[in-house]
């Protein structure tokens, strides 16, 4: 969290010298010490999550493939003008539990076209589907498998 | 190179632009609410993205280029947050909901029952 602090800090001064750099080091510093303090964060959960990050950045790339594949069926539905679409209100549970996981998994939903969390209560998902057929499998897909694989190298 | 980056971002930026525009189309086809967001979900999260990375081929690779991976992720996390509360108010308040859509409840013991 800390080196990802400093490098937000150089990216957004848009240039590396030393005096960048060490004032960098100081207000990275301190907010870390701010985060620790207040914000429930800590070195050890740092080191979870290194041992996360190739797991986040596979995620990422299933998500995007995710979203290029439902953009084009959902324009497939807004563009042809015959075909039905049926929207559906799902309600399903997943097997993960801890609300960091919960939250992404809907966030996730919603961002892939043509889903929609429309609420997340206690494990229960309520999605809105644009047909059917995007319905489908929708509790074993493989967000869920992939963070359900993160709960167990974080536990 | 520096042809093949511009037609690159052109083309990026363009596609980008097809889609924001299915997208409002799509917006004015459906007749509901909660479809309609369906469509306006499409720009929201692919249209922007294939803008920024037209734009961030234009920089090339540089540090605004970084900036805009920023602003892409950051609105991969805010726009599902205010869609999803739209969606909830609508799902919560509306009490012809089910004229609307189907509703359906799956188990995960059996996950293909109707």
């Amino acid at each position: 969290m800390f080196l990802f602090l400093l490098a937000l800090w150089l990216v957004f001064n848009g240039r590396v010298t030393a005096e960048t750099v060490l004032l960098g080091l100081l207000f990275a510093a301190a907010i870390f010490a701010f985060m620790c303090r207040f914000m429930d964060y800590s070195l050890e959960k740092d080191r979870k999550a290194i041992r996360l990050a190739p797991l986040v950045v596979r995620y990422f790339f299933v998500l995007l493939a995710e979203i290029v594949k439902s953009t084009f069926t959902a324009c497939r539905f807004i563009v042809s003008p015959t075909l039905p679409h049926d929207p559906l209100l799902v309600k399903f549970r997943t097997p993960l539990s801890t609300d960091v996981a919960r939250v992404t998994l809907a966030n996730s939903i919603t961002l892939t076209p043509g889903t929609i969390t429309v609420s997340l209560d206690d494990g229960t998902y309520t999605v809105h589907c644009l047909d059917k057929s995007m319905a489908e499998g929708i509790e074993s897909s493989r967000f869920v498998q992939l963070l359900l694989r993160m709960e167990e190298v974080t536990r | 190179m520096e042809t093949i980056r511009f037609v690159l971002g052109t083309l990026l930026i363009l596609s980008g632009l097809v889609i924001f525009i299915i997208e409002v189309f799509g917006n004015y086809r459906f007749g509901y609410v909660l479809n309609r967001m369906q469509a306006a979900a499409i720009g929201d999260s692919f249209g922007i993205v294939l803008c920024l990375l037209g734009t961030m081929l234009y920089f090339g690779w540089s540090v605004a280029c970084l900036k805009l991976l920023f602003v892409e992720i950051f609105l991969w996390f805010s726009s599902p947050v205010s869609s999803h509360l739209v969606a909830k108010l609508e799902a919560e308040t509306n009490e012809d909901l089910a004229k609307e859509v189907k509703m359906r409840t799956q188990k995960e013991d059996d996950p293909c029952k109707d």
